[in-house]
């Protein structure tokens, strides 16, 4: 066990853990964030992905350790508050995506990352760079709700 | 629903519970809707609120499942379980349709097992089946109703006018010609100790304004927050979390080696042998994973020890060749035995042996998994002989009697809570896994314990649908028409599995239902059931149930009866449905919408296939081009009818996801065996479509005045049948095995 610093959604916090803990865990069991989720434990479904220095990752493949000095932003730290929600997190809404709404808190980290880096993304660059497993096949109304919120974010 | 079972009892209740940990002050009367069909303890609100869930804020209760704060506030419990097909979202239109509150404040919360929230149509509290729109549909609407009339009439005593000239809305009673009004909050007290009506009518459906419309469902705004607490979210102080070291079945027995080295790794808190093997509990989840995994286990007995591939397939010959048929027959699912049909043996001989033309084919499945997003888990607590169970639970009410006579607890010391469900699909219909979760809450007296199944031991550990091989023949006649059809079914019984009866005298529903579609008219037909009883793998319900698999099996058959008969297989199933106008409706709209008439290019082809039960009807039709033995899938549609549409933007949503679920078993989906477990791992094996994999999917919906159905189930079956017919007509193979992954490239 080792105390590991790290800032998650813009305070300082501090993991005492095995170092080989996967991020994920240290989120949600020392904690207490359990917006992110666990699918796969192996990379494959995008569940856990959160943002570390504001790129997208599978926190599940991520040793807390590695995110020593970083900052985290987790789905709980998104929008700036409750009443106030990230343009995806609307864009999720008005479209009705989510259906269990398991997955989801992972498909929206990994669409804003994706709209922060490509602002203005084509249908083919949505379909491709976004890899989240949603086993309720909410897929078909992904695309209308990124473009919907690519447009909030321009403005 | 009859009309006997519309009548709506209305009755006081001893009120004590739903107040306790409510803080209604004395004094105040609940309300409780006696819902049709439904036991109504007088104690029945005992169990209270869970602890959990939001605490209803000091209000007052009409209803089981509705109650009105003193600031107005409406509060709902949704007696189903959320696991994604919008029941919340359904249920609290009924209550908002007919007590005019604001429907945007209206609260939702979470259920528990209790007698008072039983399904009336189910007799049980369960969320199988699609049977909750249907089911709560009349009960709940006059819950509300008659709440409404009683805030009327306290209204028109204080105003003192006559109910007539008093209108209701957003929370409000309002009377138009003086302009004063009283909002719900301030009428509620008095109003719950009126006594019920006795009459309560209900809006005609030309009246609905919420039922229907397109609000956003109420929980959604929590599942983009991250807030909405799934099972794996239950976070109590001190709690212990639990990786789990398993034998390779539910039901094996095995033996750790190594426990006294692993119970001193770090962060390991306790190891408790539980069902098919041991909990090892933590503070955190990854050193108890890493424990569990350093388990040795030693397999002492397993039900499926040895089996492969090729044991299951001779168990399918097996059965065909030695076990007795068990009959199904054609019967009307409302009446159930009254008219029921059995086949005519001879005359279905003798039309075989006569038919003009015959066509014989054989049909396989795979087991396929659930593998809902949220793999399996619960939560558990014991402490001074009381249990309590937190988690995802599709029957709560099934859950605590396993429990109870599992672990052997009074009923009455058993509680049963409910999370939301991330999926369901039917696995979370199961009683397996709060079982375990139990037992280690029950060696740890005091602590909160949080089992967590890995996505590894999740798929292992499903009940998977069954495999199943059919045999079918069909003749037909000079006149090309279809004259009878004998199906044959091979495969395990999910009812023998879990030691449950299936109907006296015929064979499982859910392997052999539907098999042959009724609605086709065909003159003679016998479909028959070979159980493979020697196999042990663990099996249950899996969306839409028997129809996932039968509906592949009668609908991609009757294309190849369609072909041999010469007939275009679209005009074939018209001329057969002119009697079932509901069905060729939809069948029409999704030709219509793929273009089936229009000419089209050389590889590409179409397919259409039909799906229904007394609550709805789905045809889908796909568009393929099959090129050097490379599939693509270049459009989906379907057409649906499920009545009036409670949330038709929900309705879209469970019938395009159903698509996508039923897409997975049709080109990837396989379990295989090997050495007596299930050779898959995680989602690299039990392949999971992506956003880059879904052609466009249009959804056409189309309802219609018959009462209420269901949807969440509808969209899945027709899909694989669909899609082998038109990966024909494109000039590709004739698939008669799925996935169809094996036979071409994606
Ligand atoms: S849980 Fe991390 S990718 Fe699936
Ligand atoms: S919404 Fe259920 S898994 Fe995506």
């Amino acid at each position: 066990m080792a105390e590991i610093k790290l800032t998650v959604n813009g305070a300082q916090r501090v993991v005492d853990s095995d170092a080989d803990t996967p991020l994920l865990w240290a989120l949600r069991d020392d904690l207490g964030l359990v917006g992110t989720k666990f699918g796969c434990g192996a990379g494959l479904c995008g569940a856990c992905t959160v943002h570390v220095e504001g790129q997208a990752v599978r926190s599940c493949q991520f040793p807390v350790s590695d995110a020593a000095g970083k900052a985290v932003t987790t789905i709980e730290g998104l929008a700036p508050s409750a009443d106030q929600p990230h343009a995806v997190q609307a864009a999720w809404v008005a479209q009705q995506v989510p259906q269990c709404g398991y997955c989801q808190p992972g498909m929206i980290m990994a669409v804003a990352a994706l709209l922060k880096e490509t602002p203005h993304p084509t249908e083919q660059a949505i379909r491709e760079g976004i890899t989240n497993i949603c086993r309720c096949g909410t897929y078909p109304r992904v695309v209308a709700a990124v473009q919907q919120a690519a447009k909030a974010l321009a403005g | 629903m009859s009309e006997q079972r519309d009548v709506i009892a209305l009755s006081t209740i001893n009120r004590r519970a739903f107040l306790r940990g409510g803080g209604i002050g004395a004094g105040a009367l609940v309300i409780a809707a006696s819902l049709p069909g439904m036991l109504l303890p007088t104690d029945a609100l005992a169990d209270g609120p869970p602890p959990g869930a939001a605490p209803p804020p000091p209000q007052l209760g009409f209803g089981a499942m509705i109650a009105i704060a003193r600031d107005g506030v409406v509060s709902f419990i949704c007696p189903s379980s959320e696991m994604g097909q919008g029941t919340q979202e359904t249920l609290a239109r009924y209550v908002g349709e007919e007590l005019d509150c604001d429907y945007a404040r209206l609260k939702v919360l979470l259920p528990w097992a209790d007698p008072l929230f039983v399904n009336p149509m189910m007799r049980r509290q369960m969320t199988a089946n699609s049977a909750t729109t249907v089911g709560y549909f009349t009960a709940l609407r006059k819950a509300a109703a008659a709440s409404r009339m009683l805030l009327v009439q306290v209204a028109a005593q204080r105003l003192g006018v006559a109910e007539g000239e008093l209108t209701t809305a957003n929370g409000v009673v309002r009377h138009a010609a003086s302009g004063r009004s009283i909002g719900y909050g301030d009428l509620a007290e008095a109003a719950a100790k009126l006594p019920v009506p006795a009459q309560v009518p209900l809006r005609p459906a030309s009246a609905w304004t919420i039922i229907g419309g397109s609000t956003p469902r109420k929980d959604l705004a929590a599942k983009v927050r991250g807030s909405a607490e799934f099972g794996i979210d239950v976070v109590r102080p001190g709690m212990l979390i639990g990786a789990l070291a398993l034998g390779p079945h539910p039901r094996a027995k095995v033996q750790a080696t190594n426990l006294d080295k692993v119970r001193t790794m770090p962060g390991v808190t306790a190891i408790v042998p539980v069902e098919a093997g041991y909990a090892v509990l933590s503070p955190r989840f990854w050193q108890a994973k890493k424990a569990a995994e350093a388990l040795e286990l030693k397999v002492l007995s397993s039900p499926t020890a040895g089996l492969d591939d090729k044991g299951i397939d001779a168990a399918m010959e097996r059965a065909f060749a030695s076990v007795p048929p068990m009959e199904f027959p054609d019967f009307d699912f409302a009446t159930m035995r009254p008219k029921e049909k059995r086949a005519d043996r001879a005359a279905i001989t003798a039309a075989l042996a006569g038919a003009a033309k015959r066509v014989e084919a054989t049909y396989d499945v795979p087991y396929v998994a659930h593998a809902t997003m949220e793999p399996l888990t619960c939560s558990a607590h014991f402490a001074d002989g009381q249990l309590t169970v937190r988690g995802p639970l599709q029957s709560p009410e099934a859950v605590r009697t396993e429990l109870s006579q599992v672990l052997n607890i009074p009923f009455d010391k058993v509680r049963v809570e409910v999370t939301y469900l991330g999926g369901g699909f039917g696995r979370k219909w199961g009683v397996d896994f709060p079982v375990p979760a139990a037992q280690a809450a029950i060696a740890t007296p005091g602590r909160w314990v949080k089992l967590i199944w890995t996505r590894e031991q999740d798929i292992a550990m499903d009940q998977f649908r069954p495999a199943y091989r059919v045999r079918q023949t069909a003749g037909i006649g000079a006149d090309g028409r279809l004259q009878v059809m004998h199906s044959r079914i091979a495969g395990q019984s999910i009812n023998t599995y879990h030691h449950r009866k299936s109907p006296p005298g015929i064979a499982d529903p859910t392997a052999a239902g539907m098999l042959i579609y009724g609605c086709y008219g065909i003159p003679q037909s016998l479909i028959e059931y070979h159980e493979t009883k020697d196999l042990s793998v663990p099996v249950g319900f899996w969306r839409s149930v028997s129809a996932s698999q039968n509906t592949f099996f009668a609908e991609a058959f009757l294309d190849e009866v369609a072909r041999a008969a010469g007939k275009d297989p679209l005009a074939y199933r018209r001329a057969m449905l002119a009697g079932e106008p509901r069905i060729l409706r939809v069948l029409d709209k999704a030709a219509d919408m793929i273009g089936w008439s229009k000419p089209k290019p050389r590889g590409t082809g179409h397919g259409i296939a039909i799906t229904y039960n007394e609550g709805h009807v789905c045809a889908e039709a796909v568009r393929v081009r099959v090129v050097k033995g490379k599939l693509t899938i270049e459009k989906i549609v379907a057409a649906f009818d499920c009545g009036p549409m409670i949330d038709p933007k929900g309705v879209e949503s469970q019938i395009s996801g159903g698509i996508v679920f039923g897409l997975q078993a049709a080109i990837w989906g396989e379990i295989p065996f090997a050495e007596g477990r299930p050779n898959v791992a995680n989602f690299g094996e039990f392949r999971m479509p992506l956003l880059a994999d879904i052609p466009p999917i249009e959804v056409a919906l189309m309802p219609s005045g018959e009462r209420p159905g269901n949807a969440g189930e509808a969209g899945t079956p027709p899909i694989a049948a669909a899609l082998v017919n038109a990966i024909a007509d494109a000039g590709g193979p004739r698939i008669r095995r799925l996935p169809i992954a094996r036979m071409l490239e994606i």
